[in-house]
């Protein structure tokens, strides 16, 4: 068995052959989990990024709240 | 960037901004944008069936988003959205059995984009029609749609039975009330049959069915246009990941390049959603309308590109078209959000 150290730039990376083999092999072996698995991805990354978005905003407004309730703001 | 399952090279920078074009439109107007994914990408060199398959993951993906972002502002009616679903389920099944029969027959393609066509010419000259006789209306309240009594008429609708027995809750009356569409009472079986026929046609079409969902929703039955936009996005979520299941078990579905596309549909997706809380209803429909009529004029083309092998370039033009409604509706809806913020501000010291 081969392991790379993944910063060395000067050998190659193993990992994306072996993504592309895994995303390719296991779609053609396992149809039914396949398609669960692309259900199940798409709606955790969905839910993720919602979830992100949400906190960034609720970030954005936490930093901009108190400099908008200035005295001359509430005039 | 090389996709191992559609075994295709795309530049990812292409996919971003299809995403994020996708984002803005599905949570701006409440649809799926299934004809606009499968355009971009085939222009994109994507082969034509997974274009359809990764197309419908981006569908459910970002109509999650959308739903869960319109919720929040109280624009899903979870209440109407199940009860569609009853009508929904079956109606894809339906559409299916059909499909096969069509495709048998060799006659599927040509047929649905034929219906395709109508559909979009219907729909997109209805809601052009609307706008412009409300606006040449001045009598009319605003923000009212011209089948105002159409839509009271359906809401009075009483069709029996008017109450069925339920193991364990006993008899139960037909009618619902749907506060959050300010609809009083409704008689459960008007949304079952309107799920039924868009999950119907979503399926025939392999759509999301949300382009005819949403006009259905507003000027069918009442319900104000921002709910229509979430609740119909709610649907979408159910017909998305039903395709997208399909579309996987066949293979035809390429995860890496539907995650890139969600990434940046998550960022369209706010600026849509938030625009509905500034643009009025009136301008979300014209705008809708239009949009419709540039995805009908791009399957036309696409239809009239296979007479001839000297028609191809059209549907290549097709394709340019609708990407180009597209962004061009993204931008209109940026400034017109960025706009009414600006008004909305200006006039807010007046009110204190």
């Amino acid at each position: 068995m081969t392991i790379y150290i993944a910063v060395d730039p000067t050998r190659p990376r193993v990992w994306r052959p072996k993504m592309n083999e895994f995303l390719t092999s296991y779609s053609s072996d396992q149809t039914l989990l396949w398609a669960l698995l692309i259900i199940g991805v798409v709606a955790v990354a969905a839910i993720s990024l919602h979830l992100f978005w949400t906190g960034v905003f609720r970030a954005v407004a936490a930093l901009l709240g108190p400099r908008s309730k200035t005295p001359g703001d509430a005039d | 960037m090389w996709f191992p399952n559609a075994e295709v090279t795309v530049n990812p920078a292409l996919l971003l901004l299809l995403g994020v074009m996708v984002g803005t439109l599905s949570g701006f107007f409440g649809v799926g944008g299934g004809f606009l994914i499968t355009g971009g990408l085939l222009v994109f060199g994507v082969p034509p069936v997974f274009a359809v398959g990764t197309g419908l993951a981006l569908i459910m993906g970002s109509s999650i988003i959308n739903t869960l972002k319109h919720r929040h502002l109280g624009n899903v009616d979870l209440r109407l959205g199940l009860i569609m679903l009853v009508g929904t389920i079956p109606g894809v099944f339906f559409a299916e059995q059909l499909n096969s029969t069509l495709e048998e027959a060799g006659i599927i393609g040509p047929v649905i984009r034929y219906v395709y066509i109508v559909f979009l010419a219907v729909l997109g000259g209805f809601i052009i029609y609307d706008h412009l006789k409300q606006r040449r209306n001045p009598v009319a309240a605003a923000g009212e749609i011209s089948t105002a009594s159409l839509a009271r008429r359906v809401q009075g609708m009483r069709i029996p039975p008017h109450a069925i027995w339920l193991p364990g809750l006993g008899r139960v009356p037909t009618y619902v009330a749907l506060p959050v569409s300010g609809i009083d009472q409704l008689s459960v079986f008007i949304p079952v049959i309107v799920g039924f026929s868009v999950g119907f046609f979503a399926g025939l079409l392999g759509a999301g069915g949300g382009f005819l969902l949403m006009p259905v929703l507003i000027f069918g039955m009442g319900v104000p246009t921002t709910v229509a936009i979430g609740t119909d996005l709610f649907q979408i979520i159910v017909t998305g990941s039903w395709g997208t299941f399909v579309y996987a078990l066949s293979h035809n579905v390429d995860p890496l390049m539907a995650i890139i596309m969600l990434g940046a549909a998550s960022i369209g997706s706010q600026l849509g959603t938030a625009a509905t809380r500034f643009v009025e209803p009136a301008k979300i429909r014209i705008l809708y309308g239009v949009t419709i009529m540039g995805g009908c004029i791009s399957v036309a083309l696409d239809q009239v590109s296979t007479y001839s092998d000297s028609l191809d370039f059209l549907s290549t033009l097709a394709s340019v078209i609708l990407l180009s409604v597209a962004g061009a509706m993204c931008l209109i809806v940026a400034g017109m959000m960025i706009r009414a913020k600006r008004e909305r501000k200006e006039l807010a010291p007046a009110d204190d």
